[in-house]
């Protein structure tokens, strides 16, 4: 009996301390992100410094055309100010296709009352198969608008039918409810303007949550008082700012979000676009991007820029977090699974060498090394088979290196572009940074383990998204239902 | 001491390094912003002696000789581009060639760091003479993109024929932000870069040299270069044609729009598109017949810019896209019908564009 209790002491302990270097890597790993991230943070700030540059740049054709796509689907109360923005965004040649997705509120009714839409002839070439297009329109007040008026057919159709209709070589992927910066597209041409021959370009998202929003501007940046969205400031920090800012060093980032990606066309064509029915269709198309350039050995890259440049509501209560993360990782599981072929495979480069091995067992295995972790943890010390030190120790890994890596994204933050001007944001962000790794990050662990529950039940919903909508100086902002097919 | 207390000293020891460096930073930066505010009152109290008050630009100099380089550089590249008149600047320059601030920076163009070199550039862009020729050369040639583009605005104030010949050649091999802001530049220096576009394009060159430069005299929409691009219309690759078609918009030779013409028959889809776009620009009222026929190319892209081109052309054009609605070919009814129905504004932004 004696043996036997032994025998599963040490494997506790082995388990335990596996998981123990499991968790000093991964921060190790991103302690290496955060440090590679310092020299292009830098290069960017001081390329960025120059304004008077880029306004004598912007009279010349250094800029690539972009054509932003749109998909919406009941965005009324928001989508007559967000496409405004988007019109009126700083930059000398771009134009918006709007992909109503067979919206059932009046969205449509507002965007020709706003715009003056007018119906066009469909004399516009289907490259990508999708969902019916049930009419064209375009604007008699801003002609670079083209609205199309389609059946509903999901995120992913929407978007390829706005890519068949895109006439300009740079396609830019924005949720209608995304707030870009004035000069985000001069910015996020930065790669392609220094010579990179980019496939695709992504940006630094911030949480938009209680900030002051202007004619669809963020005019006043805030941390949110809620744990909810304030620990997602945070994480976002931390993700966008040194994660994937460090990725560009180790190959380029193996994610794009899809609330603002810049791509070219010919490749986003060449693939097929969208993959439709995938609830992650931005990590999907990037991993499918990525293993066409190798396959067909196209030398293009794809670099994230620091830059805060677009601005997204993130989830405020439980349920639509928890909704949120289970979406998100049940398709990275379907796409792993999709691609495993590419996993630890020489030929697709750093992207199938380090990216995808670091996505498979720091993100999509995540969930379940740290449940094993804590419940290990746990019963060992409840039945005394390990002490309080080494629990002490694990402890530390887990969540006192995530405190500390989040401290590290809020100091980047702060000796870069300082978004957060008050202290009292501030000294939030410190708290938030806390709860982040002790409560919050633990809640979308459980979130994520349902995510293998449903992908393992087939589930393809995107399941309803509540928002609340901005802090408005003007128009509305009352809650807002948020579905996709 | 045990290992948890260790890691939980260096953890507690790092946090407290974190947060000990984030609020001096902001501190720091506080007390910088309030200093900016008063730099820039005094550089502004300085300026406005100067310009508007006619006390000399000694007041704004011994401003901007009291702050910081950085600080100094930026706020003369702003002052320069916003508030100082083009009569204004040779004074001012005169007076800043002998400031210790800007020959630190000037001096910077050797240094080993790519940022201390765009500096330079920046400011040679403002008080370059023709005794900076060795440093804009040398800036002209930098690794860093960046660097290379902001010392293309030092060209004008060189004035060397030579340095634009230099710039002529290494165009082709330049990433797109540096050819755009030299394209730009050489625009400025047409009488040194016109005869020596002439010469490359009448010599040997490869496909991608004749395209860049080409591009370049689209830009500068010299005349001369017209029997030039007449010929390299015929040219093998589709890329010089392509660049050809759209150079000639610019172009209103009595024979451009026959060239066109021609072009808008050519094998590749890009060329017969972008000879429609151009005959549009020109204006080309005699050529509707050919852009009626190009309402049924097989590709997407000539049917669109062949009807905006019509579209473009006023009466004798619309009136050939609305016999072509009723036009038995179902590509080119329904190109007709999307272009007829769209608005003047669509029309004029979908052609520039």
């Amino acid at each position: 009996m004696d043996g036997l209790a032994h025998l599963a002491a040490d494997g506790i302990r082995l388990v335990d301390t596996t998981i123990l270097v499991y968790y000093l890597t991964l921060n190790a790993f991103y302690v290496v992100l955060f440090a590679m991230a310092i020299p292009d943070l830098w290069r960017h700030l001081t390329l960025s410094d120059d304004a008077d540059e880029r306004a004598r740049l912007l009279s010349s054709e250094a800029f690539p055309p972009i054509t932003i796509l749109v998909p919406a689907y009941n965005e009324e109360v928001t989508i007559v100010d967000s496409v405004r923005a988007l019109l009126t965004l700083n930059y000398p040649r771009h134009e918006v296709v709007l992909v109503n997705d067979g919206s059932t509120d009046a969205m449509m009714e507002h965007l020709i009352h706003a715009y003056d839409l007018y119906e066009v002839p469909p004399a516009y070439p289907v490259y990508i198969r999708t969902a019916p297009v049930r009419a064209y329109y375009r604007s008699r007040r801003f002609s670079k608008l083209l609205v199309l008026d389609k059946s509903n057919g999901g995120k992913a159709d929407s978007l390829n039918a706005a890519i068949n209709a895109a006439r300009f070589p740079f396609l830019l992927a924005v949720d209608a409810d995304t707030i870009i910066a004035p000069d985000a597209l001069q910015r996020v041409s930065r790669p392609i303007l220094l010579g990179e021959h980019v496939a695709a370009v992504s940006a630094t998202l911030r949480v938009a949550n209680a900030c002051r929003i202007e004619h669809g501007r963020v005019t006043d940046a805030r941390v949110d008082r809620r744990w909810i969205p304030g620990c997602q400031v945070v994480e976002y920090l931390r993700a966008f700012l040194f994660g994937r800012t460090g990725w560009n060093a180790l190959g380029g980032n193996p994610i794009i979000s899809g609330a603002f990606g810049l791509f070219r066309r010919e490749y986003m064509l060449a693939i097929g676009g969208y993959q439709v029915g995938n609830v992650t269709e931005d990590f999907d198309l990037v991993v499918r991007l990525r293993r066409y350039l190798h396959d067909n050995n196209i030398q293009a890259t794809l670099p994230f820029i620091p830059d805060p440049i677009a601005w997204t509501e993130v989830p405020s209560t439980l349920r639509i977090l928890a909704r949120q993360r289970e979406r998100w990782h049940r398709g990275l599981i379907g796409t792993m699974l999709a691609h495993r072929d590419a996993v630890a495979n020489r030929r697709y480069g750093p992207f199938g060498l380090v990216a995808l091995p670091f996505l498979l067992v720091g993100e999509m295995l995540a969930p379940v090394i740290e449940l094993l972790g804590y419940s290990i943890t746990l019963l060992g010390l409840a039945f005394g088979l390990i002490n309080w030190e080494f629990a002490g120790l694990f402890f530390l890994a887990a969540f006192g290196f995530g405190i500390v890596l989040s401290c590290l994204g809020i100091l980047l933050d702060e000796l870069s572009f300082r978004r957060y001007a008050r202290a009292s944001d501030l000294a939030r962000l410190f708290g938030f940074a806390v709860i982040e790794s002790i409560g919050f990050r633990q809640l979308t662990v459980w979130f994520r383990l349902r995510g293998f529950w449903h992908w393992w039940r087939g589930s393809d919903s995107w399941g309803v998204m509540l928002r609340e909508g901005f802090t408005r100086e003007h128009g509305a902002g009352g809650p807002k239902q948020r579905a996709a097919a | 001491m045990s290992l948890f207390f260790v890691a939980l000293a260096v953890e507690g020891v790092l946090l407290a390094v974190i947060a000990l460096l984030v609020v001096a930073h902001r501190v720091l930066r506080v007390r910088s912003d309030r200093a900016a505010l008063l730099v820039e009152a005094r550089t502004a109290a300085g300026l406005r002696a100067w310009l508007l008050e006619g006390r000399g630009a000694q007041a704004y100099t011994q401003a901007l000789s009291g702050i910081p380089p950085h600080i100094a550089l930026h706020r003369l590249a702003t002052a320069m581009t916003e508030h100082i008149p083009l009569e204004h600047r040779d004074e001012l320059v005169v007076l800043l060639r002998d400031a210790q601030w800007t020959a630190a920076i000037a001096r910077q163009a050797a240094s080993r760091l790519w940022w201390r070199r765009l500096a330079a550039a920046r400011l040679l862009a403002f008080t370059a003479s023709p005794s900076d020729r060795a440093r804009v050369r040398r800036l002209l040639d930098d690794p860093h993109p960046a660097v290379r583009t902001a010392a293309t605005r030092c060209l004008p104030r060189v004035d060397d024929p030579e340095l634009v010949t230099l710039v002529l050649d290494r165009l082709p091999n330049l990433a797109p932000l540096v050819r755009a802001a030299l394209t730009v530049t050489l625009r400025d220096l047409a009488s040194h870069a016109v005869p020596a576009l002439l010469a490359r394009l009448t010599s040997p060159a490869s496909p991608r040299e004749l395209e860049t430069w080409i591009n370049v005299a689209e830009v500068i929409g010299a005349p001369q270069v017209y029997p030039h691009l007449a010929v390299m219309a015929r040219h093998e690759e589709a890329a010089v044609r392509l660049a050809v078609a759209r150079a000639l918009k610019r172009q209103f030779h009595s024979d451009a729009s026959d060239v066109l013409e021609t072009l808008l028959r050519d094998s590749d889809w890009r060329v017969r598109a972008q000879a429609a776009r151009s005959l549009g620009s020109l204006g080309a009222h005699e050529k509707t017949a050919a852009l009626a026929t190009a309402l049924a190319d097989t590709a997407w892209w000539v049917r669109f810019r062949a009807s905006l081109a019509l579209a473009q052309m006023g009466e004798p054009g619309r009136r050939v896209l609305k016999e072509s609605r009723r036009a038995s070919d179902r590509m080119a009814r329904d190109m007709s019908s999307l272009v007829c129905g769209l608005s003047d504004g669509s029309i004029i932004e979908l052609t520039e564009a």
